[in-house]
């Protein structure tokens, strides 16, 4: 037999045949993440591979190299900003055969996995083991450890916690020349010189492919529990978080809905949500009972002391129930049966805390001018690494992709809506990724530095065929 | 054809929109295969680009869709019954032209040609159940269908049936031939044959005028959920299952069990547990047996994992399914159970495969069987 010649048979001689496919519908199935950008287009890749050992992806990068052929990393393709999508076709690398836990040390409080592990099995493995690995996103039954380290992405927990990234003590990469480089260690602080690790954190596959992780664990708090306020507007509301940190009080969730986002999250449990309702914070605390029971008594006071109004008990359990998605509530997820009619795409801009009630006024505003009242997508607000005081607010706009105008329109109501946060001194953010959705705004806000991150892109990736054409990159 | 499908638009338009992937990791068709199409997304994926045009069926895409056992956990992680949606796709692929993968087309020929799935002769079926006493039986509480697993591949669990009713002074009658309820023909998309099993088996039972009993889960699924379907008929005849009517017998003091010094764990078969809410009976029956410790698996209840066997799925990937039937057994293993009861026999014979194919020497046990030794 001769030597395989084509790309197609050099991956399957590299992966093996059934790992390697050029069928249109397994293309298909990875030709759209959770975004708008990803319906609007074409992004059907043409091969899609899933290789067993990081030995192979470096083999498969080395050929991509040969071939000039673009290369797509794919977690499990949640992204909300298109960012996995195969811009210029060529190869989609499916990352989930690297799905190993590897080590959990609760001594060190370190678990090290493989990126291609989703979020619960990381979760279920480190509590098998007593800790807790604390970055649960809503969709972390199926989302991988890689991506979330890609984007950056929210926990339920991350009011404490902080990011995905914020858990990395360690990370090995393959970069876009096939080298493949680590960084860290289990030490707390493994950083000799340069924060290296930082430029593969958040970077969305477009400098590396990371194939392994040493994240953080904590010890398991013994209790949880939450309560939830509602409030007249978002000043309010932002000022009761404000008085919760100032109080000492660091809850671990922190979620702020308005009305519609609400009802959309109650779809299934069918919880009713009272009228009055305009934004609503959730808090979640953890600990020892009587510390925790401290703080709710603490956030209840904050909340009251700005006339907010407790929610039901029932309200409560059911909105926390529809964000915790994990191995054992799965069935609680309102998401399908909310995305019928529309999908979602999210504005993420980050404004400065001030500006958040003016911001959200404009896109009220903005919203009535584009036709999208009375949608249950709304809304939402969550606290990030700065304890209870959220940091950044999202906007989700309902679009009825049926229509191709309201396609189109949701192009141009992103462009308002994210030159609108830069006029207010706020920031295009990559929270939950930048790829094709906040890419267009980058190079302004950028500046001067746009120049050194496309040398550092040249250098780690040099014929560009890593998520070639995403994140503001050509 | 395809307007069959029409009405599945909503389902996959709402998959598409969100990707959520939470349907994935726990397909056992994923899990074996491994690309995210094999998954309800993957399938739901198809559905969608079907319908739109862009995607033509041909038999790679009947590949992919075909491996499904219809476990519906994937129903459980979406809140859409996407297994519904994916059993409708193998009945239009099955009435095209597309040449489907080997085995699955095997189960309705085999059902056409001799009655069964399984293509044994029915005078064997026909004797055994001739020679049950109590076949002739003109007033009885109950009809008890044997369906072709439990005559053909496990013909045991029917001593052990029996035993059960005859202790507890159940009053029951036999039908003295075999044939097949229809649910496997209806599995791999045959919906006519399966239509022509019901139309029969229907007859048979209702000239009986007797409440039904069944002792394997794919029987009383069909008959409880699917015959309506397939008849035109709210409810063609009532119907028990084996481990609800123990459940009854063992509550009124109808039956005295030994005590039994054992660790034992349960795996819900998905058409008893998932697709017909029967969890609580077979955990009483267990607990009821003095000396029981009942565990439960990581997965339980409506989250049970499968045991890989359903939709056509062991005839057509016999090697997936008992991979599938082997992850489940190690499940069972990490609880320290020593007995991994079951109440269908399909999922004994897979699970049974299983433990063997890992060398495991946990027993696999049907309900019935534990009870009968019990007695
Ligand atoms: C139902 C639902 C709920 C969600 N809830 C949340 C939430 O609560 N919080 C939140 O933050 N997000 C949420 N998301 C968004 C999404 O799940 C996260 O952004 C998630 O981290 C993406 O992970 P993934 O494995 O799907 O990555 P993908 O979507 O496959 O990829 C995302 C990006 O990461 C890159 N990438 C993936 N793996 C690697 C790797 N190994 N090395 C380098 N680059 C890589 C990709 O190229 C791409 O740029 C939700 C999405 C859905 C569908
Ligand atoms: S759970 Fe439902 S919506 Fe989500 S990917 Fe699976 S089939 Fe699609
Ligand atoms: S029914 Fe079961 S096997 Fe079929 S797609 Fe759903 S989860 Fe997978």
């Amino acid at each position: 037999m001769s030597a395989p010649t084509s790309l197609y048979q050099q991956l399957r001689a590299i992966i093996g045949p059934e790992y390697v496919t050029e069928e249109l519908c397994d293309r298909l199935v990875y030709s759209k993440d959770y975004s708008i950008e990803g319906i609007a287009d074409d992004y059907t890749p043409d091969f899609v591979v899933k290789p067993g050992s990081v030995d192979e992806i470096e083999r498969i990068i080395a050929l991509a190299n040969e071939f000039k052929m673009p290369l797509y990393t794919w977690g499990a393709g949640t992204s909300m900003s298109g960012n996995p999508l195969a811009v210029h076709r060529g190869i989609v690398l499916d990352t989930k055969r690297l799905n190993q836990v590897l080590e959990v040390d609760p001594d060190n409080l370190t678990i090290t996995v493989q990126a291609g592990a989703t979020m619960a099995e990381v979760q279920a493995a480190a509590m098998k083991h007593g800790v807790f690995f604390t970055h649960q996103p809503e969709s972390c039954l199926s989302s991988t450890i890689g991506g979330a380290l890609s984007c950056m992405g929210i926990s339920i927990f991350g009011a404490k916690y902080g990011y995905a990234y914020d858990q990395v003590v360690g990370v090995e990469v393959v970069l876009g020349t096939g080298k493949r480089v680590r960084i860290g260690g289990k030490s707390y602080l493994s950083v000799p010189s340069h924060n290296l690790m930082n430029l593969f954190l958040g970077a969305e596959g477009t400098l590396g492919i990371i194939t392994e992780a040493i994240l953080k664990v904590y010890p398991l708090p013994a209790t949880r529990d939450r309560v939830s306020y509602a409030f007249s507007d978002i000043t309010t509301a932002m000022e009761a978080c404000k008085r919760v940190h100032g109080a000492g009080c660091w809850p671990e969730t922190v979620y702020a809905f308005d009305r519609r986002s609400l009802v959309q999250y109650m779809e299934r449990s069918k919880t009713p949500i009272p009228e009055e309702l305009s934004m609503a914070v959730l808090f979640g605390c953890s600990g020892d009972h009587d510390l925790v029971e401290k703080m709710l008594e603490v956030i209840s006071r904050s909340c009251e002391q700005v006339n907010g109004v407790r929610m039901s008990e029932e309200v409560t359990e059911s909105w926390g129930d529809s964000v915790n998605i994990n191995r054992e509530t799965f069935d609680k997820s309102n998401f399908a049966l909310s995305h019928t009619d529309y999908e979602p795409d999210l504005i993420d801009a980050c404004v400065p805390l001030s500006k958040f009630q003016e911001y959200s006024d404009f896109c009220d505003e903005l919203k009535k001018e584009f036709g999208w009242v009375d949608i249950d997508f709304g809304a939402f607000i969550v606290a990030g690494p700065r304890g209870p005081i959220p940091f950044c607010i999202y906007f989700s706009v309902p679009i009825d992709t049926r229509i191709p105008r309201e396609i189109e329109k949701w192009f141009e109501f992103k462009e308002k809506m994210y030159q609108r946060a830069i006029a207010m001194g706020g920031s295009v953010s990559n929270a939950n990724g930048v790829g094709l959705r906040s890419a267009p705004w980058v190079r302004e806000q950028l500046g001067d530095a746009w120049e050194l991150l496309t040398d550092i892109k040249s250098l780690v990736d040099p014929n560009n065929i890593l998520n070639r054409g995403q994140r503001g990159f050509d | 054809m395809i307007e069959r499908l029409e009405k599945y638009d909503e389902w996959a338009r709402a998959c598409m929109h969100v990707r959520c992937g939470l349907c994935r990791e726990n397909c056992p068709a994923y899990s074996q295969l491994r690309l995210d199409s094999y998954s309800a997304k993957g399938k739901m994926t198809m559905l969608f680009y079907w319908l739109k045009g862009r995607l033509e069926p041909d038999a790679v895409l009947a590949e992919r869709v075909f491996a499904c056992t219809s476990c519906g956990l994937c129903d459980v992680a979406c809140g859409y019954e996407q297994s519904a949606a994916i059993q409708e796709m193998k009945g239009v692929l099955f009435d095209s032209a597309i040449s489907l993968p080997e085995g699955y087309k095997q189960i309705s020929d085999r059902t056409r040609e001799s009655g069964n799935p399984y293509a044994e002769d029915r005078e064997k079926a026909r004797t055994f159940l001739e020679s049950i006493p109590e076949r002739n039986a003109e007033t009885a509480d109950y009809t008890l269908f044997l369906g072709c697993t439990e005559l053909y591949r496990e013909q045991e669990q029917v001593t052990d049936v029996l035993r059960i009713l005859r202790d507890a002074d159940v009053s029951f009658s036999v039908i003295s031939e075999n044939i097949c309820c229809g649910s496997p023909a209806y599995r791999v998309g045959d919906q006519k044959q399966a239509q022509e099993q019901a139309l029969s088996v229907a007859k048979m039972l209702k000239e009986k005028e007797q409440k039904v009993l069944a002792s394997c889960a794919g029987c009383y699924r069909m008959f409880s959920h699917y015959y309506p379907l397939l008849l035109e008929e709210e409810n063609p005849f009532p119907v028990i299952h084996s481990v609800q009517l123990i459940d009854q017998l063992i509550s009124d003091g109808s039956l005295d069990l030994q005590p039994l010094d054992a660790k034992v764990t349960y795996h819900d078969p998905c058409h008893l547990g998932r697709h017909a809410g029967v969890y609580d009976e077979p955990r009483r029956v267990l607990s009821a047996i003095p000396g029981v410790e009942l565990v439960e698996m990581e997965w339980n209840r409506k989250f049970s994992k499968c045991c890989g066997a359903g939709g056509g799925f062991r005839s057509g990937r016999p090697d997936d399914a008992i991979a599938v039937a082997a992850h489940r057994v190690k499940e069972a293993e990490s609880t320290g159970a020593s007995i991994l009861v079951t109440a269908c026999p399909f999922c004994l014979r897979n699970l049974s495969d299983g433990a063997k194919s890992i060398g495991s020497d946990i027993e696999v046990r049907t309900i019935e069987s534990l009870i009968a030794d019990q007695l």
